[in-house]
């Protein structure tokens, strides 16, 4: 099994206490917009020297918490900063033509020579209402014709593509000023990848979407075992394929500390995101933390973990670490736990025992 | 003669015929080269440029990369010169710039500008005929969108409800450049308030004139344009002396400007007209003629600071020096910057 942090959300909600904060009682840190930001970064690079295979960022439009409504742009940074992990990037489909999406891409593709992974979201009714002026839709087949121009865009050939959705290029000889109209274009510069990798990341409609296209499907990581079976079920995973998932983790020495440091962060998180419009399986917390969340020790993570491959077939793992309303410290600390008291446990095939127990 | 502040660029991530590159060292040198420039501080700013679908790979994704320059640097702003805001969504715009503002820190500078190949346009399935109002209509969405008022706005190329964008951007003001290519772009700059960009073709006595007219529509119509930036782009070149400056530079500035511009019919003849392959004649005078225009920031350090004198001289505030010439050895390239950082701004 793989793992990647994340994905990044980089939200503030106003009010937010800062669990864990260091500093006394009243005088609350108060972190900005911009210190997440660059929390977010160094957690990407305290990920990479703790042998995660890959850092995450979302996307998500026009919520009240601030959530990070470009993907592309923090990629290139978490590119920047990163040498070696793959950078994973969520962008919403089926908002604006794909060509745009397609360069942002194939340049972030460039900045981190060839580590990125592209996961689509597919928008929800309030995302595409902001976006409707730009041609916005979620249907299944609307986001089946973006990957469609993806995949051209990031192909060696010039191409042309004419859907409902997409008009590439226009014909419009009859008005050109000056130059010669083309009837293909071609997108560069190209990914430094020759097979860009592309999931597809949501609920049932992105299970559909992935199941159109053949692209491996990741699930969010609010939803439950058994919400996930059907949407896992008939992607039919071949030994060599990728089967991912989210799932909002966070872990520490003993379970009782993980609860005390992670506990009340993670539940203002969910409150909040229910608040903007998500449908959770249960708003009783503790149920969430038995059904979706894992907090804990590291066996608890390990045991949790092995559930979801025995279950579903998940060998790669994103798991959401960092929340920007915890203590950047106690973040990092948790990044480094995962990395040595979780991930050997998967990736390490024959480790012995007795190195196992050893903490 | 007021204070003139000196970016760099632009950055345009090509892989030429001339000289080929793997697209991730391009990109590899232009974060190293932002850190150059950032720890180098008196470079003020570090320009990217834009265009689509073109051969070499000219970088079509500003506001992307410049999230990459932002995680690279720490002081240095990082500006557009220019983005071609006609071919874009506006909301992606102002959604991508406000995160781009975050994620520096606020040192993000927006340069906009048309766009003018038809092939561009066309690729995004956007009538070209069109641009004009797309831009200005782009302008009032970028606005709204960073107000902390709901946008609603809705316009003939342009309709966003009533959502909120978010997160906003990190300055209360995101500071817009418009590139200003003529007398009418110049007034429109001026009617908007916003800083502008001249022509690289402009001589001295015409950047005088485009400045006054600036300052003057803006008095006419009453526009506060107190915190507007009157900046040109200039290529040039430094090195210790000046045969050293036109061995390296002037034969990369030709194709640059010949081959370069000549294959978009950027450059005009002596009538306004523009000229390109089909006109080789025209357009070597065209090329030949702005080679002496720019000759005068290619030297010396003691001569380029005159070349750059004599441009603060006509009004201008920020001269962005066009340094960026194709397959020029890097260490001389380095010795470039760090001569404009070290011995010429300094010295303006």
């Amino acid at each position: 099994m793989r793992f990647g942090l994340g994905p990044m959300t980089l939200e503030s909600v106003q009010g937010w206490r800062c669990a864990g904060c260091r500093k006394p009682a009243g005088g609350c840190c108060g972190r900005k917009q911009v210190d997440i930001y660059e929390e977010v970064l160094e957690h990407a690079v305290t990920a990479e020297w703790w042998g995660f295979d890959s850092v995450w960022v979302d996307e998500r439009h026009f919520t009240p918490d601030s959530f990070n409504s470009s993907a592309s742009v923090v990629a290139a940074g978490l590119s920047q900063r990163t040498e070696f992990v793959r950078v994973g990037m969520m962008p919403v489909l089926g908002l604006v033509n794909s060509i745009y999406v397609a360069e942002e891409v194939a340049c972030i593709d460039n900045i981190n020579a060839g580590r990125t992974i592209v996961a689509g979201q597919v928008p929800n009714d309030e995302t595409v209402r902001g976006w409707a002026g730009s041609g916005a839709s979620n249907s299944a087949d609307r986001i089946v014709d973006d990957i469609a121009v993806l995949r051209k865009a990031w192909g060696p050939n010039p191409f042309s593509h004419h859907s409902e959705f997409h008009n590439i290029p226009m014909n419009n000889e009859e008005i050109h000023v000056e130059a010669r109209g083309l009837d293909r274009i071609s997108v560069q510069p190209k990914p430094a990848q020759l097979d860009m990798p592309l999931w597809m990341c949501g609920g049932t409609e992105a299970a559909e979407v992935a199941r159109r296209t053949g692209v491996p499907y990741m699930a969010p990581g609010h939803l439950t075992l058994e919400q996930m079976r059907p949407l896992y079920e008939g992607l039919n995973p071949t030994f060599e394929r990728v089967v991912p998932l989210i799932r909002d983790v966070f872990i520490a020495p003993t379970t009782d500390e993980a609860q005390r440091l992670a506990g009340a962060a993670i539940r203002d998180l969910y409150n909040a995101q229910m608040r903007a419009g998500l449908e959770l399986s249960s708003s009783d917390f503790d149920k969430l933390v038995m059904d979706t969340i894992i907090i804990g020790d590291p066996d608890t993570c390990i045991e949790r973990l092995y559930a979801y491959e025995r279950e579903l077939g998940v060998n790669y793992v994103v798991a959401r670490l960092a929340y920007h309303n915890m203590h950047p410290g106690d973040t990092a600390r948790a990044i480094q736990l995962f990395g040595q008291g979780v991930v050997p446990e998967f990736r390490m095939f024959g480790l012995p025992d007795e190195i196992r127990k050893v903490v | 003669m007021g204070k003139v502040e000196v970016g760099v660029g632009i950055w345009s991530m090509q892989s030429t015929k001339q000289g080929p590159r793997h697209f991730s060292y391009l990109y590899k040198e232009l974060m190293e080269d932002a850190q150059f420039c950032d720890e180098l501080q008196t470079i003020k700013t570090i320009w990217q440029t834009e265009h689509h679908f073109w051969y070499d790979g000219y970088s079509p994704a500003l506001l992307t990369v410049a999230g990459g320059i932002a995680a690279a640097t720490r002081h240095i702003k990082i500006g557009q010169s220019t983005m071609l805001f006609s071919q874009h969504e506006a909301l992606r715009v102002a959604t991508q710039a406000a995160v781009v503002d975050q994620l520096s820190g606020g040192r993000l500078e927006l340069g906009l500008g048309l766009g003018y190949r038809d092939n561009e346009f066309d690729g995004f399935n956007i009538d070209r005929r069109n641009r004009r109002i797309r831009f200005e209509e782009g302008i009032e969405v970028l606005r709204r969108s960073w107000s902390s008022d709901p946008v609603n706005f809705h316009g003939k190329q342009f309709d966003v409800p009533d959502i909120s964008v978010s997160p906003k951007p990190f300055q209360s003001e995101v500071p817009i450049w418009v590139a200003a290519v003529g007398p009418e772009p110049i007034k429109r700059a001026a009617k908007l308030g916003v800083s502008i960009i001249l022509s690289d073709a402009l001589t001295l006595d015409q950047l005088s004139e485009h400045i006054e007219l600036y300052h003057k529509t803006a008095q006419e119509y009453d526009v506060d344009v107190s915190k507007a930036k009157m900046g040109v782009l200039r290529r040039g070149w430094v090195a210790e002396t000046d045969d050293d400056a036109y061995q390296n530079a002037l034969k990369s500035l030709r194709f640059l400007l010949r081959d370069q511009l000549g294959g978009w019919r950027y450059l005009k003849d002596e009538n306004g007209a523009s000229v390109g392959f089909d006109t080789p004649d025209k357009l070597d005078a065209a090329a030949a003629k702005l080679v002496t225009v720019h000759e005068r920031t290619i030297g010396r350090p003691e001569k380029v600071t005159r070349g750059l004198r004599e441009i603060a001289a006509t009004g201008c505030d920020h001269i962005i020096f066009g340094t960026r010439f194709d397959s020029l050895p890097r260490q001389k390239y380095l010795r470039s910057l760090e001569l404009l950082a070290t011995e010429v701004i300094p010295n303006i």
